[in-house]
């Protein structure tokens, strides 16, 4: 009979490799210290398929109501695992996730960090008060002053990365990268919706349906084409992701809920207390709905936009931050051919007292109807509920 | 399955296990193990292997054989006999992980590898050091700070079972 934790290193490897759920992978280093000393974050294999968690932010959730000691939880939805953790340092703050990593934004400060959640690293990035013209572009609450977020690689494993985010009011592409004491605005167009790292390009869309790829690595100055427009009747709000090898592109299409007060399973909104409050009722309604989702797959040599009415064994996550494509059959608990999102209007935050974080659920596409995924009410004032997934430290 | 038109004589290899027992097996069939193959080079007919039992060694020289004999169209028959060929004790899999490990044979590696990995999925560690027969060489105290260094307070339930 074989004792196991005399196995050769090199086997140890090879296995630890290939383990794709970091519940597993951090189990595996707690069996006995040679087991310990493969489960480092170099082992820890991205290239294996791996399903978001959702990040629900600290003390929204009802049985964690402790403020001196607020907590983040995570849920996974493929297997119904929950997590708590104690991360001080996104209190208070907006959380974008990018490759395990969360850009933080300080709600009322407007700072803005790169932290690692589990090891808690953190990388400073330089201010929003010091990008161009800020005064013009700044947003009314400084924690919304970054509305997306996406690094081409991990920091951990090379400092040869960067960080493109949309920045301000305008909606302007920005980049990062190590070493750069400022942002570097792309100022070539402006009002970008979505943004997404994909065969060492960025390819970004903007608010009117542009889609456009976008080089930061030539030596020339950066350059930014259009590749192609979406449909003109195409209306909400754009993602654009990867799948397959692909590109695509969703609209997400929501109604104010004003119109459907008696059809949703409402929760008591109260809206903040404004120095105009002579404003008609109408300006004061800004809790929105997803209704509907739509899908075009993007050919990059013909530049041709397609309709999507199937996406196969993929599952779209999307959401604040969010826009990942995911196979369904690895994962029991993910639907096939299904979009699972989370709440991404910005206005909730500003406008109501509790917040924002309701609009969540999964929508099916082959009878376009809306399920929750998760039961629990996501009500922030600070962070809304993100997907992200997790890595070790 | 000797064949009687078969007129060239086939080079044949002696592989000897752990517990003395003697195999001979095709050359063209040993040589899928790199360690066998740098052997051969050398001019070896006869190879001792003392780290491969007689048990594992019978599995992995059906496993050569079987592989050595892979043709475009028995892809399908290839794949039943990997999955019959995996589905075993966890004892069984580790000494042909370390057998097949010794012998540098790394398809067959890849394929325990990534079966010892799914069958550990949502294991508790516990249940992980009992299959193993592993004793926990963490101090209790040392346990709990790697538990909690993890941070991972983790609610749901793992798989205690033991297959």
């Amino acid at each position: 009979m074989g004792d196991w934790s005399e196995l050769h290193r090199d086997i140890l490897l090879l296995i630890v490799r290939r383990i794709n759920l970091i519940e597993d992978f951090l189990n595996f280093g707690t069996v006995c210290k040679s087991w310990k000393s493969v489960t480092t974050r170099d082992n820890f294999n991205s290239s294996l398929p791996r399903a978001p968690w959702l990040m629900i932010s600290v003390n929204d959730d009802d049985d964690d109501q402790d403020d001196d000691n607020p907590c983040t939880k995570f849920f996974s939805l493929y297997n119904g695992m929950n997590l708590k953790k104690w991360i001080p340092e996104i209190y208070g703050k907006r959380c974008l996730e990018s490759m395990g990593w969360l850009i933080t934004v300080g709600i009322y400060r407007g700072e803005i960090s790169l932290l690692h959640p589990f090891s808690r690293d953190e990388i400073e990035l330089p201010h929003q008060c010091i990008t161009e013209l800020y005064h013009a572009n700044k947003t009314s609450l400084p924690g919304n002053f970054v509305q997306k977020a996406v690094l081409s690689a991990n920091p951990f494993h090379t400092s040869d990365f960067v960080l493109m985010t949309i920045q301000g009011e305008y909606q302007f592409l920005s980049f990062w990268r190590p070493g750069d004491p400022l942002w570097t605005r792309i100022r070539i167009r402006n009002y970008f919706s979505d943004v997404v790292y994909f065969s060492d390009q960025f390819y970004a869309i903007t608010c009117d349906g542009c889609i456009q790829v976008c080089d930061v690595f030539g030596s020339e100055a950066t350059g930014v084409h259009v590749l192609t427009h979406l449909p003109p009747w195409i209306d909400g709000k754009y993602y654009i992701l990867e799948s397959l090898g692909s590109l695509f592109v969703v609209s997400q299409d929501g109604v104010d809920i004003r119109y459907f007060k008696d059809g949703w399973k409402r929760i008591p909104q109260m809206h903040m207390e404004s120095e105009d409050d002579d404003d008609d009722e109408e300006e004061k309604m800004y809790a929105d709905r997803t209704t509907t989702f739509l899908v075009f797959q993007i050919d990059l040599a013909t530049c041709n936009v397609t309709p999507i009415r199937d996406l196969g064994d993929q599952a779209f996550f999307l959401g604040a931050n969010a826009s990942l494509s995911v196979q369904a059959s690895q994962f029991p608990g993910i639907k096939p051919n299904h979009i699972y999102f989370t709440d991404n209007y910005l206005d909730p935050y500003i406008h109501l007292v509790e917040g924002g974080g309701l609009d969540m659920g999964v929508f099916n596409l082959a009878d376009g109807s809306i399920q929750p995924h998760y039961n629990g009410v996501c009500h922030s004032r600070d962070c809304p509920p993100v997907w992200i997934t997790p890595t070790p430290c | 399955m000797a064949s009687t038109t078969e007129t060239k004589q086939k080079k044949m290899l002696i592989l000897k296990s752990a517990d003395n027992d003697e195999f001979e097996i095709e050359e063209s069939v040993g040589v899928q193990s790199e360690t066998i193959k740098n052997l051969v080079e050398d001019g070896f007919t006869f190879v001792p292997l003392p780290n491969v039992y007689t048990k594992a060694l019978i599995k992995i020289i059906d496993y050569l054989k079987k592989h050595a004999n892979k043709t475009d169209s028995n892809d399908e028959e290839i794949k039943t006999f990997d999955k019959d060929f995996v589905n075993t004790t966890f004892d069984d899999l580790f000494e042909l992980v370390s057998a097949a490990n010794y012998l540098h044979i790394s398809c067959l590696m890849n394929m325990l590898c990534q079966t010892i990995a799914d069958r550990i999925k949502d294991k508790s560690p516990e249940a992980v050091r009992k299959i193993f027969h592993i004793n926990c060489d963490y101090t209790p105290e040392e346990e709990a700070k790697i538990r909690k260094a993890n941070a991972q307070a983790f609610e749901g339930q793992f798989d205690e079972s033991l297959d």
